[in-house]
């Protein structure tokens, strides 16, 4: 279903397990090592985000591209396939399926731009074969085409936008106005009634006002507004909240969502989105950021007096409430949600991992240089946005192993070499495979050990 | 060296082996379903009855399997008891050579996670969608924005007053999707009525299929779905009573961060003219469910007349690629509700057609709806029902929530009945299948030898003897 995750085919049909992951990737990595798979896919989704861009593509058909290219290659090998077209096809159908279509013959067009510029030769530059592919591509993914996101997920954990969106008559604006009208008309009559029956009415609103207003007599009537304000609030506060809107849960600042928006953006690029649902991945970012702005205290971003208010309505409001304060802390905040820790940590470790390994794939400073035709401000967000990316492969490298060099122009070579030469043992069935395996140890344990290493960094 | 390696690629497709090893996987409409007619088609494409065959792996012979029939698909085939008629044994003869534990063509173990199980003999209608052509030759030309609707949003709800999608499958450059069949819908119900009977469809029967297709659009509302193409013709009846709501191929979901232009941006013109609320006709850029709630009132209006209530005749697309103003639609609007009154809704005036909408009146005045109503039922409760799904202000129109909790459905006995028809005694007739050479060979419901003399198309077709439908020879399968 589209409204609630644990029903939708996402859940149901593809979430899958690191060790069945792995099985999917058996072939592959027969003709390359696990570290140079892992930056294959780094360097494909380079590609969907390129192409993305070019054809004017938001964020949000962009993940999904992603996605469904993970997602085709859970049944395939790049080895055995054309992953340009495929990735293609991926940026093809994500357009429609969020809502912004592109004509086929402008994702022909602008793939052969992009792949013109990272040299690559064996994309076929034809609408029929993307049509083709296209088709191909829609049976493997089982025609399950509504991916849940964990942008949304992030919005409704630091409470910016109720998970409640759309199920109510009205939004919560209105109905938050509407009440508000109501209530003032109310209080505007008690206030008439109030003046007419004159001093008798100190002991009962004393009784309405859910705070106990000990105001002296000189500035009883803004202490009354203020009570009323309260007493709103804490109607209005109930009421939102027993619409599941996160409101009062907590509060987190722009400075760490927006380091976990970025850090969202870059889990497209690891195997996340197939092993974890959106909310442990949203959590995730959020961990990573609250690590990063304590760390370095430079990265957080001074709140902004709006924000300040909120903060200290949220806090009012849940005292008037008679729940407890929002967690003012990170550590509190997160232990707050009912979240299996071993799971996310253990995302957590997978999202830290890309960093160390993204950077000496493509460090972030040409990451940069590449950006330079955009705007001065644009070039200005991105900066800030890859701060994170730097420091995050900064603290997981105690010594970025470089015994060779292998960036974007090594990896295109080595996709030709491992289809060719999968095509070589596919020519030769009796042979298939069998030298390649036996050169290497078996793939999955040098691919965990990879792994733990990357873990046991991530843990100093 | 690196010369010789981009010419090799060049000469062999890297996708050769991926592309032979999905098209040996591929399962074929024909060899899973047998086509038992034509139904309908549109600018989609075309709709065709058909029925599930038996697995060819728990197949052993033909002949015993026929027998295993239930009496249901021998209905549907027009089977007479003890006969079993030649063309589906000489398809079900043809791919016997399948192995056993193939599970390709097993219908108990589905294709995919996701596919509904079915039983051999269940029948589905399948939507072939128009494929792409180039000149006469087949091509791809990419998915159609509605068809990739209607896959993403079938495939992921479920719902008992919605039509359930099987599975699909992609063969020869079309799409086939496989829906389950629904023997009726509402346009087949109020034209029964209207020219068979020449009765008004029964309060029990109109309050039920009403409620189901709340119940099916509330589902809808609440997965954030808009149908936006809610018309009598999209909303079927299956045979045990059940409102299944059909083509999603206008749907949208609309909780994503929507596009420049918002829903406007997509698609400048949705719902069918004669169930188009207001807000659309005046150029709404951003329109809420509330359109498909108009469209419900519309719908309820003409279960209770028996033909459309707004029936206005469309402004064609002039020649700028401007959208013209429906004029006529809406003086059909105002001649039921009279024109609208600035405390009815006042956002009126902001909305971009506000202008031409006054200056093309004067509408007319008079506000027959109460007496329009009173000729058909004397229930004030479902008077106020049709005024609140009436309301020109989009935001105080009935939610389809509220609506399923409008006092209306609990008069005479309720909605508890799970079938619509139940206790009324109007038997309505199955829907019209015909055998016609419908312009598609693959897809024809008769061996090629039937189909050459031009049948003629009847709802109760039966295969005239068994003599003459003896096939000229097996029908290879593509």
């Amino acid at each position: 279903m589209s409204s609630s995750f644990w029903s939708s085919s996402h859940c149901l049909h593809w979430l899958t397990t690191r060790p069945s992951l792995l099985t999917s990737r058996q072939v592959d990595l027969q003709y390359c090592t696990p570290r140079q798979l892992y930056c294959l896919y780094i360097y494909f989704i380079q590609l969907i985000q390129k192409l993305g861009k070019r054809l004017l593509l938001r964020q949000i058909p962009i993940a999904t591209a992603c996605v469904f290219f993970k997602r085709f290659y859970l049944k395939n090998s790049i080895c055995e396939t054309n992953p340009y077209l495929v990735l293609a096809a991926c940026v093809f159908v994500a357009a429609k399926v969020e809502e912004t279509p592109v004509h086929i013959k402008s994702v022909v067009s602008e793939a052969k731009v992009v792949f013109n510029e990272y040299h690559i030769k064996i994309f076929p530059a034809e609408a029929n074969k993307l049509g083709e592919m296209e088709f191909y591509l829609l049976e493997d993914l089982d025609f399950h085409l509504v991916i849940f996101h964990p942008y949304r997920a992030l919005l409704h954990i630091t409470g910016r936008e109720p998970a409640d969106a759309g199920k109510f008559p009205l939004s919560r604006v209105d109905e938050d106005q509407a009440t508000k009208k109501k209530e003032n008309d109310h209080r505007k009559r008690k206030d008439e009634e109030a003046r007419k029956a004159g001093l008798g009415l100190n002991n009962r609103s004393s009784s309405t006002g859910s705070v106990v207003g000990v105001g002296n007599t000189t500035d009883k009537a803004k202490v009354k507004e203020e009570e009323e304000e309260g007493e709103y609030e804490a109607k209005r506060i109930r009421r939102l909240m027993g619409r599941g809107s996160g409101e009062g849960i907590g509060e987190v600042d722009e400075g760490v969502l927006q380091i976990s928006w970025f850090i969202l953006n870059d889990t497209y690029r690891t195997d996340v989105h197939l092993l974890y649902p959106p909310y442990v991945i949203a959590l995730s970012a959020v961990y990573i950021a609250f690590c990063l702005t304590s760390m370095n205290s430079s990265a957080r971003t001074r709140t902004s007096s709006s924000q300040l208010h909120n903060i200290s309505s949220s806090t009012n409001s849940n005292e008037l409430l008679g729940l407890p304060s929002p967690p003012s802390s990170a550590s509190e905040f997160l232990a707050g949600f009912q979240v299996s820790l071993p799971t996310l940590f253990a995302c957590v470790q997978d999202i830290v991992c890309l960093y160390n390994i993204w950077e000496s794939f493509e460090p972030s400073s040409m990451r940069q240089s590449s950006s330079q035709s955009q705007s001065q401000s644009q070039a200005q967000a991105q900066s800030q946005a890859q701060g994170h990316a730097k420091i995050l492969a900064n603290a997981s490298s105690d010594q970025p192993d470089k015994k060779e060099k292998f960036g974007s122009a090594e990896a295109e070579q080595l996709v030709r070499k491992m289809i060719e030469s999968r095509m070589v043992d596919m020519g030769h069935p009796n042979n298939a495979g069998v030298n390649q395996t036996s050169k290497r140890a078996n793939p999955i344990s040098t691919y965990e050990s990879a792994l733990v290493v990357g873990r046991k960094r991530v843990r100093k | 060296m690196a010369a010789a390696m981009t010419s090799s690629t060049a000469m062999v497709d890297p996708m050769h082996y991926y592309r032979a090893k999905r098209d040996r996987e591929r399962r074929t409409v024909l060899k899973t379903y047998k086509i038992l007619g034509f139904i309908s088609s549109g600018t989609y494409g075309r709709v065709y009855k058909a029925v599930l065959l038996p697995s060819s792996s728990a197949s052993k012979s033909g002949s015993t399997n026929k027998s295993t029939l239930p009496s249901s698909a021998r209905a549907a085939l027009s089977i007479p008891k003890d006969k079993i008629p030649s063309p589906s044994t000489s398809t079900t003869s043809s791919s016997n050579h399948t192995s056993n534990l193939d599970p390709l063509n097993n219908p108990d173990m589905c294709m995919r996670p996701g596919d509904l199980p079915a039983r051999e003999g269940d029948v589905f209608a399948i939507k072939k969608f128009k494929p792409d052509k180039e000149g006469d030759v087949l091509t791809y030309a990419g998915i159609s924005q509605s068809g990739a609707r209607e896959i993403m949003l079938n495939r992921e709800l479920n719902h008992r007053n919605l039509v359930a999608l099987r599975e699909v499958i992609l063969e020869d450059k079309a799409i086939y999707m496989v829906f389950e069949y629904a023997e009726h819908d509402f346009l087949q119900i109020i034209h029964h009525h209207s020219q068979t009977t020449r009765t008004p469809i029964p309060s029990p029967t109109l309050r039920r299929l009403l409620h189901q297709l709340l119940c099916g659009v509330h589902f809808l509302h609440s997965n954030f779905v808009l149908h936006r193409d809610l018309k009598p013709a999209n909303i079927l009846v299956n045979s045990s009573g059940v409102v299944k709501i059909g083509d999603l191929g206008l749907a949208r979901l609309w909780h994503k961060p929507l596009a420049q232009g918002g829903l406007f941006g997509g698609d400048k013109v949705v719902v069918t003219i004669w169930y188009r609320a207001p807000e659309l006709i005046l150029g709404a850029k951003h329109y809420t469910a509330a359109v498909d709630q108009w469209a419900i009132g519309c719908i309820y209006a003409e279960l209770l007349a028996l033909r459309p209530i707004f029936k206005g005749d469309e402004a064609k697309m002039d020649g700028k690629k401007q959208l013209p103003f429906q004029r006529d639609q809406m003086g059909k609007i105002c001649e039921v509700l009279g024109p609208v009154k600035p405390d009815q809704w006042p956002g009126i005036v902001h909305m971009p057609e506000y202008k031409t909408y006054m200056t093309s009146g004067p509408y007319p005045n008079p506000n027959p709806l109460p007496t329009w109503y009173q000729h058909r039922s004397s229930s004030s409760q479902g008077y106020d029902l049709l005024t609140r799904l009436f309301e020109w202000d989009p935001a105080r129109r009935l939610t389809a929530r509220e609506a399923l909790a409008h006092p209306w459905f609990q008069e005479e006995g309720g909605v508890s009945a799970k079938s619509v028809f139940e206790g009324s005694s109007v038997a309505y007739p199955t829907r019209r299948v015909t055998h016609e050479d419908n312009g598609d060979a693959k897809m024809g419901s008769l061996p090629p030898s039937m189909a050459q003399p031009r049948l003629p198309s009847s709802s109760n077709f039966r295969p005239a003897s068994a003599n003459v439908t003896q096939p000229a020879k097996k029908k290879p399968r593509v």
